[in-house]
């Protein structure tokens, strides 16, 4: 039964319920080139429009606000720390103007990539990527990709947990290298272990949903509609 | 690729996009040259030290180079494939010479530090597609390949406690009964 409604041609999506307003290639390319910009760019004027483009790019690709607000705060600490290292470099004057140009360039360089891999679904970024990579890399790159928030949230929580129980690991604690190995033990190692359980996993779901078991690239009925 | 289970792969790209993260996290432009090796080189010989597949550091390095030159990391586009490729194939290859490599702290400095050398290549590549003066680029590809050795090597000092660490949980299998996860 599974073999039946298995599908292994691409069709055109059909529906509008769900519907992106840009292809999955055309937001890769966007992201390609928006982020490619932010790092080449450095004037304030071309990152302005940069800064537009962005906000556009976020419009069209409806992005979960949560997924923005928890990326927005990762570069303004970001962005806060980066700040701080310049002032402390290069003083008060030489110091924040550049800080703060690289700060906001950092948040160009993110944003793009947040809205491609947060906003779109999975298949869509699997699809747009299997044009250029074998099926089977292109589904572990976007599968990897699309799970890495969750992954985040899974260090941040075991970052705190290590915390609670007493582990120097916490930014100021790292600046002597003695503490470095609680990092390994505390953090790392359990980290590992974490990212095997999601791969694992993964693999389980994706198993069940006969993945592999066709060369090119396959998709479950319930994605049709993310294919072009 | 074929014979690498769904799980290693994955586990390998999530590899893959931690060493993206941490190294776009890091960029700073604060001038100390080659500091992002540290990651590369460390992500790259945990990668192979948890799977053992023989090019899955090089696998990593490939889905890492694709996933930044996407996401437009380094300034060479398509050349920033290059960038974790080379250091990636400098750990597998030590990995296939250096049977021992993940139980030694010293011989997994010594394939950081290769890991690392390896960014010889890409800047001298890169300075000179830019046009620059081939006596420049030498001596600025050297200073670059330098520091990205000594992160290189830091970097991979890390990978025997947390290999011996994850042995010790059980979650890999002894160095002498290597098997798929």
């Amino acid at each position: 039964m599974f073999s039946t409604s298995l599908r292994v041609t691409q069709k055109k999506r059909q529906g509008t319920k769900g519907r992106a307003l840009i292809s999955a290639e055309l937001a890769l390319l966007l992201c390609f080139v928006l982020s490619l910009a932010a790092i080449v760019e450095r004037s304030p004027t071309s990152l302005a429009w940069l800064t537009l483009a962005n906000v556009l790019l976020l419009l069209i690709h409806r992005l979960d606000r949560q997924v923005l607000k928890r990326g927005i705060r990762l570069c303004l600490w970001q962005g806060g720390v980066v700040t701080g290292l310049y002032l402390l470099r290069y003083g008060p004057d030489a110091g924040l103007m550049p800080g703060l140009r690289v700060s906001w360039q950092l948040l160009l360089v993110f944003l793009p990539g947040l809205i491609l891999f947060s906003g779109g679904s999975a298949s869509r970024l699997a699809q747009a990527l299997s044009k250029i990579l074998p099926a089977r890399s292109a589904f572990v790159l976007a599968a990897s990709l699309k799970f890495l928030p969750l992954l985040v949230t899974e260090i941040a929580a075991i970052h705190e947990a290590q915390r609670l129980r007493g582990a120097r690991i916490r930014p100021r604690d790292l600046l002597w290298p003695g503490n470095w190995g609680d990092l390994l033990h505390c953090l790392v190692a359990p980290v590992v272990v974490r990212v095997l359980e999601i791969a694992d996993n993964i693999a389980c779901a994706a198993r069940c949903r006969e993945f592999g078991r066709f060369p090119g690239r396959t998709c479950w009925p319930g994605d049709q509609e993310n294919t072009p | 690729m074929k014979h690498l289970p769904l799980k290693e792969a994955l586990f390998l790209g999530f590899c893959a996009a931690l060493l993206i993260i941490t190294k776009a996290a890091f960029r700073w432009h604060l001038g100390i040259s080659g500091h992002a090796m540290f990651f590369t080189a460390f992500f790259l010989l945990l990668a192979r030290g948890c799977v053992t597949f023989r090019a899955a550091a090089s696998f990593t390095g490939l889905l890492a180079g694709i996933a930044a030159a996407l996401l437009g990391m380094g300034k060479g586009g398509p050349l920033v494939i290059e960038k974790f490729l080379l250091p990636a194939l400098a750990v597998d290859l030590g990995a296939l010479l250096l049977p021992w490599l993940f139980g030694s702290m010293l011989l997994c400095a010594l394939v950081g530090a290769a890991a690392g050398a390896t960014k010889f290549f890409g800047t001298i590549a890169i300075d000179l597609l830019v046009g620059m003066e081939p006596a420049i680029a030498w001596r600025h590809s050297l200073i670059e390949a330098f520091a990205a050795l000594a992160f290189g090597a830091v970097g991979a000092l890390g990978i025997p406690p947390v290999l011996r660490r994850l042995r010790a949980y059980g979650v890999l299998l002894p160095e002498t009964r290597k098997e798929p996860l």
